[in-house]
């Protein structure tokens, strides 16, 4: 087995629920990266403008036991940067998880248990899904699995950097492009949300010499001097040295008449919080059960900041197992004296989720060669800014079927893999890009060598990839010629075409 | 136009607010320096529809006023009700020492579009500060949305009715509303959207309703205790002026009753569900007078004993065809 998860109490089991609700919310999809010490899952919204992580460590667990032999090369890296952690990385729809947790009776479980197996020897029927069982108290087991898609790990970093950046020294840069860091107890926001009306969509942070203010509105539609949509706005506003700790006084200490805002949507925000309360307040009751424990006044998260138009970071990590962090691109708030909102940094984008496939198989289902097309390394991919959505053709894999095809005596591998390879082949949805890593025959992986990797972990995704053509067979010649063509007038070694956006 | 006020006990204005809050969406304030009228209409169909005028007296809500307008130092907004009661109660959960009234300009995005001098759009604000479980203070803001009324046809619709030719005058006990739950019964049946108001001073004062549908059934609920029914003196004083010296002396006619006059019965016909809508009023107010007119009923009452807040519920009568007009 390659994956075991276990959790048996109520409030984990609660916790799991509600994070997987949140998650839900924000995308159709939600990634799984599992490593030795955490599970994390995360999803990103498909406008890239809101991601969300949650990662339980593996005490979170009751049980959890991870196995990397004889991993499957999909969804499989090495992290070599970080003491060579192994990833397994995978997306599943939300809706299939959401529909499973959301009315759990948390009182009435005895265990949920999440499987994976991954191994490249595990029976073909396993493969590619994500296993979930749940046992009820009145000793039922119930089973569900649902196929998941292996995708790239793809971490957002922007926390790392803005932390990095923080702690570097900043004096010498302007103080509108530093980073605003905050820790606000979780009470003061949560008070005040519970007086906004649900209906208002926009929050923003202000900040003045001597205060900040937080301000929950809707912008307003007017008509022939008449208000069409208009809500009540609400502010509050604190003295900085009432947050337990933050950086303003320094940043902005300068500036006597500056004033800073930054806004961005208020209920992706208003998700992370009810998370978060939900969680300290369950965590910290399960601590200390007896003590007296004042989880209002004493919890808080912490905020990062830099600029209109950059990501905001809600962060909530001094719970024990779990931490959550939230990321929102901002805008300005579009007041007169502010620029228009920078365009967002390509390091700090939110990126879909990348499937990643290794693949010694050709297709048989492309109607068309010319729309086939192969990328190298999604890496490449990975500096396109927002809102560039990138289509390939999706190429279906199809169960092989090896008396209906002479010339496809391969390796029993190959075979064996094929079948469940259709099976996690379920639509992409809108937030989902494919890359296809299409091999090429064997009698030709020069171009492979050629493609001059450029960090470790390509040269293990390569290393895998030449090894598996290695004992490739030949698939379909009429394919092969086609692709051959098209590589002479392509651009890269093996890209046939220039990646195209779907509105292409 | 300048509108300051500070408050530190909103009770009243609350319990009035909730009170007409359920009957529309929006609700005009008339800030006049002695009184503040909560006037709840329908905009379009201002003489149909069952009309509500609360009248506030400022004293005793605040303890700063400062009212400056070119019109007689009035100011009229229209603002969304659910809103400002929204905003009145989270300052009674904040414990706070006093929550400040302003009309703004500025508008509450901070987004300045092409309106700004003249446009009749506003907000109030309501602001506050309170102190939180870490002891920090923690200053509140709350913008609302609303709109100036300025044109004299908007100010010359709201004229409060006035009562001719009052009829009866009734005072209804505190269990009366029980009689509103009764009715409520009929509520449902959709062919029953009447109900006839029955009085007279007749047998020691008599109130009923009847509901009736042609051919099934002829319902009549009646209050069996003893009523005040009053006549009042004078028949051609203007309504609101004789209303204010009958609440405040009642000394309406309750002898020479006359027990085999036919005339001494009125009755009026009006919606059901005006008349239900009224409910919450009358269990609320701890003074209810019903006073029955021949083209309307209007419920006047008193929030508390004293006179600080009066809420006065009009409902006009429909004219039912009868067997004549045939």
């Amino acid at each position: 087995m390659s994956f075991v998860g276990v959790f048996d109490s109520k409030k984990h089991t609660l916790i799991w629920s509600k994070s997987i609700m949140a998650l839900s919310g924000l995308s159709e999809h939600i990634k799984f990266v599992i490593s030795d010490s955490s599970l994390s899952i995360a999803a990103v919204n498909s406008a890239k403008t809101s991601h969300a992580e949650i990662t339980f460590t593996n005490s979170f667990f009751d049980e959890y036991s991870v196995d990397f032999k004889d991993v499957m090369d999909d969804g499989y890296e090495i992290d070599y940067e970080n003491n060579d952690t192994s990833y397994y990385s995978f997306i599943v729809n939300s809706k299939h998880l959401a529909t499973l947790f959301r009315n759990l009776d948390a009182k009435d479980l005895d265990y949920i248990c999440l499987k994976v197996y991954w191994s490249k020897t595990a029976p073909v029927t396993m493969q590619f899904k994500l296993l979930i069982e749940i046992k009820t108290k009145s000793l039922i087991v119930k089973k569900y699995q649902t196929n998941y898609q292996p995708v790239y790990k793809n971490s957002v970093n922007i926390a790392a950097l803005y932390k990095k950046e923080l702690i570097d020294n900043q004096i010498q840069i302007e103080s509108a492009d530093r980073i605003k860091y905050l820790m606000i107890e979780q009470i003061i926001p949560k008070q005040f949300l519970d007086m906004v009306p649900s209906s208002t969509e926009d929050f923003k942070i202000e900040v003045k010499p001597g205060k900040t203010s937080f301000t929950a509105y809707t912008k307003q539609v007017l008509k022939d001097r008449d208000y069409l949509r208009q809500p009540m706005s609400v502010t509050i506003s604190l003295n900085p040295d009432d947050f337990p700790n933050s950086n303003f006084k320094e940043v902005f200490e300068s500036e006597t008449d500056y004033i800073f805002g930054i806004n961005f949507r208020l209920k992706d925000f208003r998700n992370f919080l009810t998370l978060a309360a939900f969680i300290t307040s369950s965590l910290a009751l399960n601590t200390s059960e007896d003590d007296y424990v004042d989880i209002d006044s004493n919890d808080y998260f912490e905020i990062f900041f830099k600029n209109p138009g950059d990501p905001i970071i809600f962060e909530l990590k001094n719970v024990p197992y779990v931490s959550v962090q939230f990321i929102q691109i901002t805008s300005a708030d579009n007041t007169e004296d502010q620029p228009v909102a920078k365009k967002v940094k390509t390091t700090f984008a939110l990126q879909s989720n990348v499937v990643h496939r290794i693949l010694g198989q050709e297709s048989q289902r492309s109607k068309s060669p010319s729309v086939t097309q192969s990328i190298p390394l999604p890496l490449r991919m990975m500096s396109k800014s927002i809102g560039e959505v990138i289509n390939f053709t999706e190429r279906r894999f199809q169960p092989t079927n090896v008396s209906a095809r002479p010339n496809n005596n391969m390796r029993s591998m190959s075979r064996s893999r094929s079948p469940s390879m259709s099976i996690h082949n379920y639509d992409s949805g809108e937030d989902v890009i494919t890359y296809r890593y299409e091999s090429e025959r064997v009698a030709d992986p020069e171009p492979q060598r050629q493609k001059a990797p450029t960090t470790k972990a390509k040269q293990k995704g390569k290393r895998t990839i030449i090894n598996r053509d290695a004992d490739t067979d030949y698939s379909e010649s009429e394919e092969e010629n086609d692709g051959n063509k098209k590589r002479e007038i392509s651009l890269g070694p093996t890209q046939l075409q220039r990646p195209k956006s779907i509105f292409d | 136009m300048k509108l300051k006020l500070k408050t530190n006990n909103t009770e009243s204005l609350k319990t009035a607010l909730s009170l007409i809050s359920s009957l529309r969406k929006y609700i005009l304030l008339r800030f006049t320096p002695d009184i503040l009228y909560v006037i709840s209409v329908n905009g379009q169909s201002i003489s149909q529809e069952p009309q509500v005028w609360c009248k506030l007296k400022m004293h005793a809500i605040f303890n700063q006023i400062e009212i400056q307008s070119l019109r007689d130092n009035t100011i009229s907004l229209e603002v969304n009700v659910e809103l400002l009661l929204q905003t009145l109660r989270n300052f009674d959960k904040a414990n706070s020492d006093g929550l400040n009234i302003r009309l703004q300009r500025k508008e509450s995005t901070g987004a300045q579009g092409a309106n700004s001098g003249n446009s009749r759009t506003a907000s109030l604000a309501l602001f506050y500060s309170n102190i939180n479980v870490n002891a920090s203070t923690i200053n509140h803001t709350f913008r609302i949305p609303v709109k100036i009324l300025k044109n004299t046809q908007d100010l010359l619709l709201l004229k409060e009715p006035e009562l001719h030719d009052i009829d009866l005058i009734i005072k209804l006990p505190q269990e009366f509303v029980s009689t509103y739950r009764r009715l409520d019964k009929f509520k449902r049946s959709s062919s029953n959207d009447t109900v006839c108001i029955k009085a007279s001073r007749r047998g020691g004062g008599f109130l009923g309703f009847v509901l009736e549908e042609e051919g099934k059934y002829r319902v009549t609920i009646s209050w069996n205790e003893k009523l005040e029914v009053l006549k009042p003196f004078q028949e051609n004083v203007e309504g609101e002026m004789m209303i204010r010296t009958e609440l405040q002396h009642i000394n309406g006619d309750a002898g020479n009753i006359d027990e085999n006059d036919p005339g001494e019965d009125k009755e009026i016909v009006v919606r059901l569900k005006d008349w239900q809508m009224a409910s919450k009023v009358v269990s609320t107010c701890k003074t209810v007078y019903l006073l029955l007119t021949a083209k309307e009923c209007v419920l006047h009452c008193l929030l508390e004993d004293s006179d600080e807040v009066e809420i006065i519920y009009y409902i006009s009568g429909i004219r039912i065809r009868n067997a004549m007009e045939y």
